[in-house]
């Protein structure tokens, strides 16, 4: 496995952007990590994107954002490690010789998603009352005990 | 008024019974080799990987394991009462650890409580009820 090295991050602020769309956001955070980085999206060879929210294929139109070079884009998700997870492949992606150069890319709105959610579908089941936060928060209960 | 007819808010995970003092029971299986019980219902045993396993009804009293308060709609009720709910994890005697919402108040909830399912009405629906299933902590636990 060869050693594998973070080259340049970037981010977009953090906050409720109601006028400024995902691909707005990731463009802004993908062009800061590679500035960072010193390196153009040329020299990227794969991405691997992540997010919950937004619709199917999301990963791939923001993807366009930076240039059409015909690249592979995965789609990662994994609930609240989606990011984490996205991470790891792209880091595998390296470490195991397929591709030099990955971008991670992550976005979401969180304002939009909870209007989304809560709405009036039925649960997947009823462990999908207890949300992110509640399970953790049972964990910590336990552990006080 | 006459009560109106429940309905699950999913179909197999618990049962409705006729008389509405009876608690209702959680659907599950029961690994046909090994015993294993599971919540909710598996085709495979997840312990020895029996591809065998019956269906059987579990509860409705368990013994509460851990818990916590949601400040939120449950399921984006318009109820008042569904503003905040308990949420917790409820140990069977069969075995399973199931995790869904608790009936009563914030400070109600002690771990190693004796909990007993109930169905709740989510919302009416062509004249009938929709409910869940939910754990309410027993009187004489409290």
């Amino acid at each position: 496995m060869k050693d594998v090295a973070v080259l340049g991050v970037g981010m977009h602020r953090f906050g409720m952007w109601p006028d400024r769309s995902n691909a707005d956001m990731a463009r802004e955070a993908g062009l800061a990590a590679l500035a960072d980085a010193g390196l153009a999206f040329e020299d990227v060879q794969a991405a691997y994107v992540g997010y919950i929210f937004a619709p199917v294929m999301s990963g791939m139109r923001t993807m366009k954002e930076f240039g059409l070079t015909g690249i592979p884009i995965q789609h990662v998700e994994n609930a609240s490690a989606t990011g984490s997870a996205a991470f790891r492949e792209a880091c595998f992606a390296v470490a195991s010789g397929r591709h030099d150069v990955v971008m991670v890319l992550g976005f979401d709105k969180m304002t939009a998603m909870i209007q989304q959610s809560s709405a009036t579908t039925d649960p997947a089941w009823l462990e999908d009352s207890i949300l992110p936060a509640g399970f953790f928060a049972m964990w910590a209960t336990r552990r006080m005990h | 008024m006459a009560a109106k007819r429940r309905v699950p808010i999913k179909a197999g995970y618990f049962t409705v019974p006729d008389d509405p003092a009876e608690p209702p029971k959680l659907l599950g299986s029961r690994c046909d080799v090994c015993g294993e019980h599971f919540f909710p219902r598996r085709a495979i045993c997840a312990k020895c990987m029996a591809p065998r396993t019956a269906d059987v009804e579990l509860g409705p009293r368990g013994t509460l394991y851990s818990y916590t308060f949601v400040h939120f709609p449950l399921f984006g009720s318009t109820r008042v009462e569904h503003i905040g709910y308990g949420v917790g994890q409820i140990d069977l005697p069969e075995g399973p650890r199931v995790q869904l919402p608790l009936a009563g108040k914030q400070e109600d909830y002690r771990v190693g409580m004796t909990l007993e399912a109930e169905l709740e009405p989510m919302r009416e629906e062509a004249d009938q009820d929709i409910v869940i299933v939910r754990f309410r902590p027993v009187e004489a636990d409290r």
